[in-house]
């Protein structure tokens, strides 16, 4: 891996390589031992339709759609560590926490991580490479053994040329994700412009020194 | 405290329209030194009683600090710090070249003897006396202190360090201390009437108002038989135990008299008993609040009838009853400016006990005089300049006076 990462020099290379690639290290065919096993919807991923719509993103899939969703969807299993994708390489697909957590990180320039977030069961990564061609901004691994559900990208690509309404009301979810994202970020960014309202250009005290005897007589 | 909430709103408003910015605001308003001792002390009964004292140096970048030693049983450390600020403020006002300070001891002064008391006062000295002195810290009495405490201040001083009475101010007479000390604050507020009249009173000077004072200690009764001497009608008083009213006018000399038999002004036979909060409303063109502080309130504030306010005590008016006042026109002269004659003579006393002098009684007045003239002049031409209330334009004179100081000084 670790060669495989130093050498990633061009988008291509990683998407090709990154662990995230079908199919990657971690992908295992649906079993038996699937959440949903057994039932008639959920044979592709393991994952029955019923789960499938209680995952906040696919929430307003119809029963139709929600079929049609499962069948092109795959469970992937992770062991502890082994990475989901790397940061900087092109995404190839959706992923939602079935079981286990996922630890999304960032790495510093200098070396070492700085951890982002941990996702837990039911919450998605890679919703941007649905709709973008971007690289990752952040990697991902699993902080335990977990299991992941992936939605490929050129499938969803697919259903939703194909008209398919979940589709649709699935890129209103991430819209909706995104509107609020930008807005957390558009706070954040607001409150470092107040910190630094005033900025100091040379010397603050020499400049109210200046700034007083202009301006007042006492 | 109301005072201290007081103190910080008005700082604010003349840190608003000086533009001062949170850092610069921080700067002048961090006391650059803080001290709290331990004062071992045996009582007179045998008992090891332990007080804590406090001095308080809040900023000396134009001259030593200067400020009152309070012993009074609600003395903290808040309380200290935030009249040193006030200090500082106040002697940047009337451009003596003091800083800002403020001690106290917490304890109960009128329960404890007058030996009890000096052994406090040289224990607590011991405790302070490598931070203060003639140079660095002079302080003065306040609640709870008097001419007696600063002796042996000077004396336990002057014990570590040689004859020193520069250490400290508002001495007795003969042990260094300064003709027209006593009634400084008083005639301080009697010339701050003055001045306000002359330039906001249409033509009626002391002589053509009435008076209503609260208070009768020592700011109150000076100022209450000073402006009595210049020709004012005082109308109404009041202590701490009752007051008297009475609007033809009540002869002051003859109610000191009064004061003296009987311990009070309340009973005085040609008048009409008045209490405080009558006093607050009755009519008259000048109301001098000389007694305690956080008394005209929003509630009372619009009760008030008198054209103007001087404001003897310290922080007598609530920032709200403020803003009430301003609206209905009554023009208040801060405490900071109308009680600082004290302060002033203070440093009157400093430099005499510096150049080893005594000046007669006429010269400490002419330069009071002249102190309180040149100041009211600065406040006004503030006032008028940036249409600000007096209050605002003798904090934004102080502010600028301390910053103008610090800024070049420098902090490298």
């Amino acid at each position: 891996m670790a060669k495989r990462k130093a050498a990633g020099g061009t988008r291509k290379t990683k998407a090709a390589s990154g662990p995230a690639a079908e199919p990657g290290p971690g992908a295992r065919p649906a079993g038996g031992a699937g959440i949903g096993a057994g039932t008639a919807a959920g044979i592709g991923a393991g994952i029955g339709m019923e789960e499938l719509r209680k995952i906040p993103a696919f929430s307003g899939l119809g029963a139709r759609d929600a079929a049609a969703f499962l069948g092109h969807m795959v469970l992937r299993s992770f062991a502890t560590g082994e990475p989901v994708f790397s940061e900087g390489a092109v995404g190839d697909g959706l992923f939602v926490v079935v079981e286990g957590s996922i630890r999304v990180f960032k790495r510093n320039p200098k070396g070492g991580e700085r951890e982002l977030a941990i996702l837990r069961k039911n919450e998605v990564l890679g919703e941007m490479d649905l709709i973008s061609d971007r690289p990752h901004t952040a990697g991902a691994r699993a902080a335990e053994s977990s299991r992941l559900l992936f939605l490929p990208k050129r499938e969803f690509q697919k259903l939703l040329l194909a008209g398919n309404p979940g589709a649709t009301s699935m890129l209103i979810y991430f819209a909706r994700m995104l509107a609020g994202r930008l807005d957390e970020s558009n706070r954040t960014m607001m409150r470092i412009l107040d910190e630094e309202k005033k900025p100091v250009h040379g010397s603050e005290f020499s400049e109210f020194k200046r700034r007083l005897l202009r301006e007042w007589t006492f | 405290m109301g005072a201290l909430e007081n103190t910080l709103r008005y700082f604010r408003t003349a840190s608003e329209v000086m533009d001062l910015g949170d850092r610069i605001e921080r700067f002048l308003t961090t006391p650059r030194r803080e001290v709290s001792v331990q004062i071992p002390v045996e009582m007179d009964d045998g008992r090891l009683e332990t007080f804590v004292g406090f001095r308080v140096q809040h900023n000396n970048a134009r001259g030593p600090m200067k400020g009152g030693l309070r012993y009074h049983h609600e003395v903290d450390l808040d309380e200290v710090r935030s009249l040193a600020s006030l200090m500082t403020w106040k002697t940047a006002v009337v451009d003596i070249p003091f800083g800002g300070g403020k001690g106290g001891i917490n304890c109960r002064a009128d329960l404890l003897s007058e030996r009890e008391q000096e052994r406090i006062t040289r224990r607590f000295v011991d405790g302070i006396h490598d931070v203060i002195g003639p140079h660095k810290d002079v302080p003065a009495p306040d609640m709870g202190t008097g001419p007696q405490t600063m002796a042996w201040v000077m004396d336990q001083y002057s014990k570590y360090h040689g004859f020193s009475p520069a250490v400290v101010t508002g001495k007795p007479v003969d042990l260094h201390g300064s003709l027209g000390r006593d009634a400084a604050t008083g005639r301080g507020v009697m010339y701050a009437t003055e001045e306000v009249l002359k330039a906001y009173g249409k033509g009626k000077g002391i002589a053509d108002s009435t008076f209503a004072i609260q208070g009768f200690g020592n700011v109150g009764s000076w100022a209450a038989r000073l402006l009595h001497e210049k020709g004012g009608t005082v109308v109404a008083l009041t202590d701490v135990k009752g007051g008297i009213r009475n609007a033809k006018g009540l002869d002051v000399t003859d109610v000191m008299a009064w004061l003296r038999r009987t311990g009070s002004v309340a009973g005085y036979p040609e008048a009409e008993p008045c209490t405080n909060e009558e006093l607050l409303s009755s009519k008259c063109d000048v109301l001098v609040p000389a007694a305690l502080s956080d008394v005209i309130t929003k509630e009372n504030a619009k009760d008030i009838r008198a054209k103007f306010i001087v404001e003897g005590a310290n922080g007598p008016t609530s920032w709200e009853a403020d803003e009430i006042l301003h609206r209905k026109g009554v023009v208040v002269v801060p405490d900071i400016y109308a009680n600082a004659g004290g302060v002033t003579v203070s440093y009157f006393e400093w430099v005499q006990n510096l150049q080893v002098d005594t000046w007669p009684e006429e010269v400490v007045n002419t330069r009071l005089h002249g102190k309180m003239v040149q100041s009211f002049g600065k406040i006004r031409s503030i006032a008028e300049s940036r249409k600000v209330p007096l209050r605002t334009a003798a904090f934004v004179l102080a502010i600028g006076r301390v910053a103008s100081a610090a800024s070049k000084l420098g902090v490298s």
